[in-house]
């Protein structure tokens, strides 16, 4: 019986891809074993992606116009409430607009910001702290100082800052967020890094005769993908989070585009009369951030038991 | 036994602290109606009780204390900003003036409504078409138990109409200067008389004077700003005892006080004890607090809170005439907003009503034109721009923007027409209708929210398409307003300081400046009537709305009225 393993038979490349790809399957299929043991992660992880979904679907799912709506509908309450209708399921705002189409399409500013800053903030967080963990020295000593200058600021208050200087908008949202979100990254980097250079494997790799850069690329990195993938799950709670206290101060996306933080500010004044036009939105932050960092903390106990330790 | 013991200490201290919180009465005699309980024995086989109620109308001497037990009479309101300054002449804040006003007293004031009253002033006179003359009351006292002279009025107004008179922060003119720009000099007659030298005859000369408030001269003299922001003291009802401008300001009553303008209320030092204004900028967190009984008083309530207050047993909710009348003003150098064709569908495309009817709840006036119906200058002919898409559509098609491909969007240029509206954070539910409305109508509006200060320059270079926004009229008349908004742009002076539209129609500059100085009255309605048909017709602006001013006290607070200039006038208030 021939498989495609068999090194005579098939090229070399399919070989290997193939050992990749079982490799990759048993992976998943371990970290299937494993989830299957933390229900909790499990749900949270369930929780994210009806909200992907809902967020890629949202025209389909919904028939109403994000940003406009009648003002004779306004301040509707919800289906179950007395007044409501089924035309509105969560009810209308304050202009008239339906809350449960604003939601739909305002998990899409939430995902991408997350998405967005987090992603940016892992990219330049891992070259620069594996460039520093890795050749130390005086680069090591600048970006880490920088990195230390960064930390002193409460993320949220300089947000504030970066936003009020750059005026408001998707674009100068992820900048202001990323602007200080790849420190963590950074700093987390360059320790797993510094630690990771002594072991056998990365002096064997240099024995070879590899490069710097491919021993940083190839042999390192892949090594602590898992504490990164592990904080940038965490993080990214944290910067929906961050994301809605700036556009509920004004200074995110900017109305009538959907965006959580806002439409929570947008129910301030009918809190006493209409409940439901901030609390509702406000549920969906809690619930999304709630089974992110639900999701992050099984996916630490997974992959990077040692973290635990915190 | 310790327990019992310590029970009396407690107790003792208790009972001190009580009376010493009524340590010092103030004997008034008052005259009052009461209700006398006589209880008559009569001795007899049985013993009968017998009540017999009698009114009559006696003289008593009631003490009224510091802190009566067991209700306060601390009178707290709950203010919708933060005032800019402790000096009357540093700011051009209305909310400063609702805080100021009860600390200092003008020669005129107003009621709740448009009338001016004399108040530090016995008399005012138009001796000339350009001079007044003001007697001033004898024995009237500052905080500081100095007598108020014409020295302190002449020092005040030169103060605020002399070049870099305030020393503090930085050397530099009263910003109220423009408040009475036409006030050449003021000068003394005599110990209680004084002259206002203006430079041209000004019909709203009194109306004007309502913003000013007199202040110590030896005082300020010897303190200097600095010192007299930190402890400022006025003729006032009530005297500053502490507080900051962004926390809570503290004042007490003021047993001197020489009682207020007669016409308005009763005389004699105020009612309360203690008024404190509290700043909450947040409007749901005012509502609660009102709610709650943090606050006795509180300004502008949201239009959708006023029905739960209104439904709230032990609150009541009033409203006085608006005087913040607001509108989208258009980009008149920037095509195509620089047609009038297409500024006046703008304004057909509006419904107005709806707004009113469902964002305001119906508490808010469609403006018909560049004043508020209320302005006692206001052209009652003129009728606000109808709700009518049909005849907007016509008049853009006039002016070439127009659906040429059937997908409900309006076209110009060859692109889909666009622009952005901005505006402040504090219009946001209006400017989001307003945009809503256009978006409707095929227009791909867009909102943008800003900083006052960041979108001011831009606005003043011309260099964006439409705002929103709001200029007070509190005063009642033209002046103040419509040099400010309709004027053309005249750097470094009052025309046009206001004017975000780039307007400047000759005709219409022409008949505000003369309008300033008419002193007939019919000739002035007509100058004003002439500028205001013209601002109309060419429509430099959405005229949007003009809200009601929206207040809500505590049922316990009486003898309070809102006022349509938004001042809080404590003297009068009591707590039940």
């Amino acid at each position: 019986m021939t498989t495609s393993t068999d090194i005579r038979t098939q090229p070399a490349w399919r070989y290997l891809l193939d050992i990749r790809l079982r490799l990759w399957r048993r992976n998943l299929a371990d970290f299937w074993a494993e989830l299957r043991k933390h229900p909790v992660a499990l749900i949270a992880g369930v929780v994210i992606l009806i909200y992907i979904l809902a967020a890629l679907f949202a025209p389909q799912i919904t028939a109403h116009d994000p940003e406009r709506g009648s003002l004779r509908q306004r301040l509707i309450p919800p289906a179950w409430e007395e007044g409501g209708s089924w035309t509105y399921p969560l009810g209308t705002d304050g202009q008239g607009r339906d809350i449960y189409t604003r939601i739909l399409f305002g998990a899409r500013v939430s995902l991408a910001v997350g998405l967005l800053s987090v992603g940016i903030s892992v990219i330049i967080g891992l070259a620069l702290g594996a460039a520093a963990g890795y050749y130390r020295g005086r680069l090591d000593s600048i970006l880490s100082r920088f990195a230390d200058l960064l930390m002193a600021f409460p993320f949220l208050i300089f947000a504030i800052g970066v936003m009020a200087f750059m005026g408001p908008g998707f674009t100068n949202l992820i900048l202001a967020l990323t602007f200080k979100g790849w420190v963590e990254f950074f700093r987390l980097a360059r320790g797993e890094v510094m630690a990771e250079k002594t072991r056998e494997y990365v002096e064997a790799a240099r024995v070879s005769g590899q490069s710097h850069t491919r021993i940083m690329l190839s042999e390192i990195t892949p090594n602590i993908m898992q504490s990164i993938f592990v904080l940038a799950t965490l993080r990214m709670g944290f910067m929906i989070v961050t994301e809605a206290s700036l556009s509920f101060l004004g200074l995110g996306i900017q109305p009538p585009t959907p965006a959580w933080g806002s439409m929570v500010a947008d129910g301030r004044n009918t809190l006493l009369n209409a409940w439901w036009v901030s609390t509702i939105p406000g549920l969906a932050i809690v619930f999304l951030v709630l089974a992110i960092n639900l999701f992050g903390e099984g996916l630490r106990d997974i992959l990077d038991p040692r973290l635990k330790i915190e | 036994m310790r327990t019992y013991r310590l029970l009396l200490i407690a107790i003792l201290l208790g009972v001190t602290l009580t009376l010493s919180a009524c340590a010092t009465p103030t004997p008034q005699v008052v005259k009052e109606t009461v209700v006398v309980k006589e209880t008559v024995v009569v001795k007899e086989e049985v013993q009968v009780e017998v009540t017999k109620v009698v009114e009559k109308e006696v003289e008593k001497v009631v003490e009224v204390t510091a802190t009566p037990v067991p209700g306060r009479q601390t009178l707290i309101v709950g203010l919708a900003g933060i005032p800019d300054s402790f000096d009357p002449a540093d700011h051009r804040s209305r909310l400063s003036e609702t805080v100021l006003r009860n600390m200092f007293d003008g020669l005129v004031t107003r009621d709740t409504t448009s009338g001016v009253h004399l108040e530090l002033a016995e008399s005012a006179t138009l001796v000339d078409p350009t001079t007044y003359e003001f007697k001033l009351r004898q024995g009237v006292k500052f905080h500081d138990g100095s007598e108020m002279t014409a020295d302190d009025v002449v020092f005040t107004f030169n103060r605020i109409i002399q070049e870099n008179m305030i020393e503090y922060p930085d050397p530099h003119t009263s910003p109220r200067k423009g408040l009475i720009a036409p006030l050449a000099s003021v000068e003394k007659v005599d110990d209680y008389t004084v002259r206002f030298i203006l430079s041209a005859p000004w019909p709203p000369a009194m109306q004007m004077f309502v913003h000013q408030q007199i202040v110590p001269k030896a005082y300020l003299e010897s303190v200097g700003t600095q010192g007299f922001v930190a402890h400022p003291i006025g003729v006032g009802p009530f005297k500053f005892v502490e507080g900051q401008l962004d926390d809570q300001i503290v004042m007490e009553r003021f047993a001197d006080y020489w009682g207020g303008a007669p016409d308005l209320g009763p005389s004699g030092p105020a009612c309360v004890s203690t008024a404190i204004f509290r700043v909450i900028p947040e409007a749901s967190t005012r509502v609660a607090a009102l709610l709650a009984g943090e606050v006795d008083i509180i300004q502008a309530v949201p239009p959708d809170l006023v029905d739960v207050l209104a439904q709230t047993p032990g609150i009541v909710v009033k409203t006085a005439a608006g005087t913040q009348p607001k509108w989208m003003e258009l980009n008149v150098n920037q095509a195509p907003l620089d047609n009038k064709l297409v500024r006046q569908a703008l304004n057909h495309l509006i419904d107005k009503e709806l707004i009113i009817e469902h964002l305001y709840g119906g508490r808010a006036a469609a403006l018909p034109g560049a004043l508020s119906p209320f302005n006692n200058f206001a052209d009652p002919s003129l009728q606000p721009y109808p709700y009518n898409p049909e005849r907007a559509a016509e008049l853009l098609a006039e002016a070439g923007i127009a659906d040429s491909d059937g997908d409900g969007k309006y076209e110009w240029n060859g692109a889909p027409w666009a622009f952005v509206v901005d505006s402040l954070e504090e219009h946001r539910a209006l400017a989001e209708a307003v945009v809503a409305q256009l978006q409707e109508a095929g227009i791909d509006a867009q909102l943008r929210l800003w900083e006052y200060s960041v979108v001011k320059p831009l606005l003043q270079a011309g260099e964006r398409s439409a705002y929103l926004d709001d200029w007070g009229d509190s005063a009642f008349d033209p002046v103040g307003h419509m040099e400010a908004k309709w004027h053309g742009v005249e750097a470094g002076s009052p025309y046009g300081r206001g004017n975000f539209s780039g307007y400047n129609n000759a005709r219409v500059n022409e008949l505000i400046k003369a309008g300033e100085t008419e002193t007939d009255v019919d000739a002035r309605h007509a100058l004003y009537n002439e500028a205001q048909a013209l601002i109309y017709d060419e429509a430099p602006a959405v005229f949007l709305i003009l809200p009601e001013e929206v207040e809500a006290s505590s049922a316990r607070v009486q003898n309070w009225e809102p006022a349509s200039d938004s001042r809080v006038n404590l003297h009068d208030v009591c707590l039940q």
